[in-house]
């Protein structure tokens, strides 16, 4: 259901976000706003059940709206499915989106911005939320054709390797991008790159054993000293 | 242009955990327009990257809170760009300073899903209603923590101000803290480890080349 007052809506589906129900309440609206769409009716009982424990990640939460529909009156019901799938794209969403495919956008970014800063803006915007503005506006179309078998369809593009995928191309965009930083400001003496090196091993091995905010305070206190015996 | 910034304070809140999720609350993304705004954007714009990166070590999963890297990035962008950065070492010492009240500022985030869950639980108040009262606390949290931070550094920096002056060259500062950082970056990226490196150094060796 192309409709862009739903697409909206979905985006603020977990404002009301807590320990308790976690992004049920949004579930259970969105519910409600989709079966007066498409003419379904919910009773008040179904609605309040349905703000019961949800969770899963934001950019898929309509495909789940279409497998429920899809779903609905069937003797298995959607619930079954809505757990399902919400557990199985909060943790595909979690590990793509927040953990490999952010990086990857940043660094494209970050490297659009050392030519100019308003394209880098705009990249990091657009390549982030294009799936994700795709997800939101398509989904329940794709949900709601697939139903339980909502599964087929990403397997076609093989979503369990999206993750691996981008943290490869990350780790190369990353070298390319710290290049390409250094050499930008002209920091290319044999000492920048001595101290370049050096931080860089610094952030690996204290990675493996200290929290990054404490070892961030640790590297500001450090280059405080290094500041008042002379700077860099 | 002081409006503008605690609207945006309040839409990045919002951003983070209510509603939205397009990146409005990212470093990067913070600085950029902090500094857009403030016609400052290519110091911003490093001070982006260093907490990019920082922030980009974390991962929000179940009811876990991320570090409140948003938070960091608004406040050193505002005070930055409104030119109280007058040395280096004013801008290592608001950053120390932020980075630990960074971990104060996410509490307020988990004030506002106890409201939430506390709304919930009286059971009479429609769905719609509670999603959009969370926007608004989300929002109002924004405009409240956000900009009183900003006014805590610049009482800081006045304090400060005419000594504990040192260092001009802010960009190199920006530029090596990132690197240190981005050692935790790639260590975060999880995939076999030997290729991980070796596809990381390729990059980082096109690019030696290129530039």
């Amino acid at each position: 259901m192309k409709s862009i007052k739903l697409f909206v809506k979905s985006l603020f589906y977990n404002s009301n976000l807590n320990i308790e129900n976690m992004q049920g309440t949004g579930f259970s609206w969105l519910l409600g706003e989709y079966s007066k769409k498409n003419g379904v009716d919910l009773n008040d009982q179904i609605l309040k059940e349905e703000t019961s424990y949800f969770n899963t990640h934001p950019f898929f939460i309509n495909f789940i709206l279409g497998v429920w529909f899809k779903e609905f009156g069937t003797m298995e019901g959607p619930d079954y499915w809505k757990k399902v799938y919400s557990s199985a794209f909060a943790a595909v969403g979690d590990s793509v989106f927040y953990h490999s495919y952010r990086v990857f956008c940043f660094t494209i970014a970050a490297l659009a911005g050392f030519y100019n800063i308003l394209l880098g803006l705009f990249i990091y915007l657009a390549l982030y939320n294009i799936p994700h503005f795709y997800f939101l506006f398509y989904g329940y179309d794709i949900g709601f054709k697939y139903g339980k078998n909502l599964i087929v369809w990403f397997n076609r593009f093989k979503v369990n390797q999206w993750g691996q995928f981008f943290d490869t191309i990350s780790a190369f965009f990353l070298g390319f991008f710290l290049s390409v930083m250094i050499g930008v400001n002209n920091f290319t003496s044999l000492w920048h790159y001595f101290f370049g090196a050096v931080m860089l091993f610094m952030g690996l091995s204290f990675a493996r054993i200290l929290n990054v905010g404490i070892a961030f305070i640790i590297a500001v206190i450090g280059f405080g000293i290094i500041l008042l015996l002379g700077g860099l | 242009m002081s409006l503008l910034l605690v609207i945006y304070a309040g839409i990045i809140s919002v951003d983070r955990f209510a509603a939205f999720h397009m990146l409005f609350s990212r470093p990067l993304v913070i600085s950029t327009i902090v500094g857009l705004l403030t016609s400052n954007p290519v110091h911003l714009f490093y001070i982006g990257i260093m907490l990019e990166i920082f922030g980009l070590i974390d991962v929000q999963v179940g009811t876990r809170i991320t570090r409140e890297d948003s938070f960091l990035a608004y406040v050193l962008s505002v005070i930055a760009g409104m030119g109280y950065f007058t040395s280096v070492s004013k801008m290592l010492l608001l950053l120390l300073i932020m980075i630990i009240l960074m971990y104060l500022a996410g509490h307020t985030e988990r004030w506002v899903r106890n409201f939430n869950k506390y709304l919930f639980l009286k059971g009479t108040i429609p769905t719609g209603k509670l999603i959009f009262l969370g926007a608004c606390m989300a929002f109002l949290r924004g405009i409240i923590v956000y900009p009183a931070a900003v006014f805590l550094g610049i009482g800081i920096l006045d304090y400060f101000n005419g000594i504990f002056d040192y260092g001009l060259s802010f960009k190199i500062y920006t530029v090596f803290l990132s690197i240190f950082l981005s050692g935790y970056l790639l260590r975060f990226l999880s995939f076999r480890s030997i290729y991980k490196y070796i596809t990381f150094i390729f990059g980082l060796g096109l690019g030696w080349l290129l530039i």
